[in-house]
């Protein structure tokens, strides 16, 4: 697999990090333009959300990449509706 | 599957550009550094999903997650831990009274014994057949048969369905003609394509007289190579098995009971004692082609563990003849003087599941197991228990799965030789043999294994639960686990499995492209 090659596996998840470097600082910025007053357990509380909602879909996608016929999507679908939920009581609580 | 793939990751990448694009639109004009950093963090949310989602889809797809089929064959990351696991005695309990397993108790030893006679591998006529009824047949055989007469009737009842499902192959012989094929290349190591013992061609050869004389054959040295330590034994001959071929191995001494008492192989039957030099067993286990595995009974066949275990027994036992010590072979498909299940329990490979077979962290139940006796000092291992006995008691998937029934539904093991375990109708594992669609019964079923929720690939999503719930000792991470098993995954109703009209040859998975005759063979599809 290409994308997933000897060479290019480090290559994606320096990329990824990139990415996730890039979320951060991005967050820091609309924290401060909405006007939220972060602590650091309302941060721990939006990267564990953050978290759920990307376990919702490596979950749901690891099991497509198994063929599993329909787990995957029973998975994302359950998952999905537990982020969801988690992160409207998240907004409450930031906003 | 994977348009449906591609399609999702295009609709996540298009919600992502719609976020950014529509932000750009709502970000107020407060300097373009943090302009950039605003977008720049919702699209990285974004793409922080896709490329999770990527990496799960690759993990979930990629060979490399194959346990033991990984690109080294005993590398680093494939393996659990066993140390925190480690006990002092096995997770089967033993009785005050237990005694060594009888040889006719084993439903393969019983069934060959009956073929051999019913068909002589030198062409001659018949020495029994089912019309002269049990008491022609020869000890221990004859009385075992006496006193089950209920196991006699169903052993009969399978003949006559093996002769059905012989008929039926015709009807299935172009959808499965790969797997048949692949499983009658790959059991060449031990029999002929219509399912007979190779007896010319076996590897290792079978036994011939006493294991006093066989299992010291090979050794051609004046003096035994001595071992500095146990220890140095143990951790040579565990690298040795791997390079050979193993994913799984451990060493331990040698339960007598798990002997067959009643005959020898090389020397017939008879009471014998545990010969002397069979002090320890040297385990492994290797697995099944994996996608194959999930395929079964239809598109399965245990003959590639099969013959790669016998590789590797033959290997190993001539490189400890090399070193000057005995050694014999215990292999599949059924020549072993040994049952093997608890031996490698005992070896702490696993623990022994609700379908009577080993259970592996690793590998869940796709472990084959093959093993070599001698008397090699060497420090051995301890058995594990990462929570199987809890696990099976609850959860039942195979069970449900099984097409005969040959599995116990009941919540607690029950006693057999004297140690407690879930009992398996062989009789009527055997039936299920002869009712799934193959060539013949001897390419078996193997659907308790591919259900198994342990028998997963060794990407995140499965060794994770593997790591933790083995540590929590209220059980809640096994029930989530169980319930998730069973509310997200579907599983055919255990007749499905069967041909038509009872079933609908069903599979588990959908087979891999690489056993679906359609797509390489110009053959018409009725299926």
């Amino acid at each position: 697999m290409v994308l997933y090659s000897t060479i290019s596996r480090p290559l994606f998840w320096i990329a990824m990090g990139l990415i996730y470097a890039l979320i951060i600082a991005g967050t820091r910025v609309w924290a401060q333009d909405l006007g939220l007053q972060m602590t650091w357990w309302k941060w721990l509380l939006v990267t564990i959300w953050y978290c759920l909602l990307s376990y919702s879909f490596a979950g749901a996608f690891t099991l497509m990449g198994e063929k599993e016929p329909r787990a995957w999507y029973r998975f994302l679908g359950f998952h999905l509706i537990i982020t969801i939920l988690v992160g409207i009581g998240l907004s409450f609580l930031l906003f | 599957m994977k348009r449906k793939f591609l399609i999702t990751v295009g609709f996540l990448v298009l919600v992502g550009f719609l976020i950014v694009f529509f932000s750009g639109v709502a970000i107020p004009d407060d300097g373009t550094y943090r302009s950039i950093l605003k977008i720049g963090g919702l699209l990285g949310a974004v793409l922080g999903i896709v490329g999770i989602s990527v990496a799960g889809y690759i993990g979930g797809k990629d060979y490399d997650s194959y346990t033991g089929w990984e690109r080294y064959t005993h590398g680093a990351g494939m393996f659990f831990n066993r140390k925190p696991f480690y006990k002092d005695k096995p997770t089967y309990k033993v009785t005050e009274k237990t005694r060594r397993v009888n040889w006719e108790e084993s439903i393969l030893n019983r069934l060959m014994t009956m073929m051999m006679l019913m068909m002589p591998p030198d062409g001659s006529k018949p020495k029994w057949l089912p019309d002269k009824g049990p008491a022609a047949l020869p000890e221990p055989i004859r009385t075992f048969f006496l006193e089950n007469e209920d196991r006699y009737k169903l052993t009969l009842e399978t003949f006559g369905l093996a002769q059905k499902q012989l008929a039926e192959w015709p009807t299935y012989a172009d959808r499965y003609a790969i797997i048949d094929a692949w499983a009658n290349a790959l059991g060449g190591a031990f029999e002929t394509w219509d399912g007979k013992l190779n007896a010319d061609h076996l590897y290792p050869p079978e036994p011939v007289g006493p294991p006093e004389k066989w299992d010291f054959r090979g050794i051609h040295r004046d003096k035994l190579l001595p071992f500095k330590s146990p220890t140095h034994a143990s951790q040579l001959l565990k690298k040795i098995t791997h390079t050979f071929g193993a994913t799984l191995v451990g060493i331990t001494k040698l339960n007598p009971d798990w002997c067959y008492q009643g005959s020898l192989r090389g020397v017939g039957a008879g009471d014998y004692k545990v010969p002397a030099h069979w002090e320890y067993a040297i385990v492994f286990a290797v697995p099944h082609e994996w996608d194959m595995f999930y395929v079964n009974p239809t598109y399965g066949s245990s003959y590639d563990a099969y013959s790669l275990l016998r590789v590797i027994a033959a290997r190993l036992e001539a490189f400890i003849h090399e070193l000057g010590y005995p050694a014999r072979s215990h292999v599949p498909p059924f020549l072993y003087d040994i049952m093997m299940p608890p031996v490698a329990v005992d070896a702490g490979l696993g623990e022994q599941g609700r379908m009577g077979l080993l259970l592996t962290p690793e590998l869940g139940c796709n472990a084959r197991l093959a093993c070599v006796t001698t008397n090699i000092p060497m420090a051995v291992d301890k058995p594990i228990d990462f929570g199987v006995q809890e696990f099976c008691r609850k959860c039942k998937i195979c069970a449900e799965e099984c097409p005969t029934g040959a599995i116990s539904h009941s919540a607690e093991p029950g006693v057999e030789y004297g140690y407690r375990r879930w009992k398996i109708k062989d009789d009527l594992c055997n039936k299920a043999w002869a009712m799934v669609a193959a060539s013949k019964p001897s390419h078996g079923c193997r659907i308790c294994l591919a259900v198994c929720p342990y028998s997963r690939k060794n990407n995140w999503l499965h060794t994770l639960p593997r790591t933790i719930d083995p540590r929590d000792p209220t059980g809640i991470v096994s029930s989530t686990l169980l319930w998730m098993q069973k509310a997200f995954f579907t599983y055919p109703k255990a007749r499905d499995f069967l041909p038509p009209p009872a079933g609908k040859n069903a599979t588990y998975h959908e087979p891999p492209d690489w056993l679906q005759t359609e797509k390489w063979f110009d053959v018409r599809k009725t299926w």
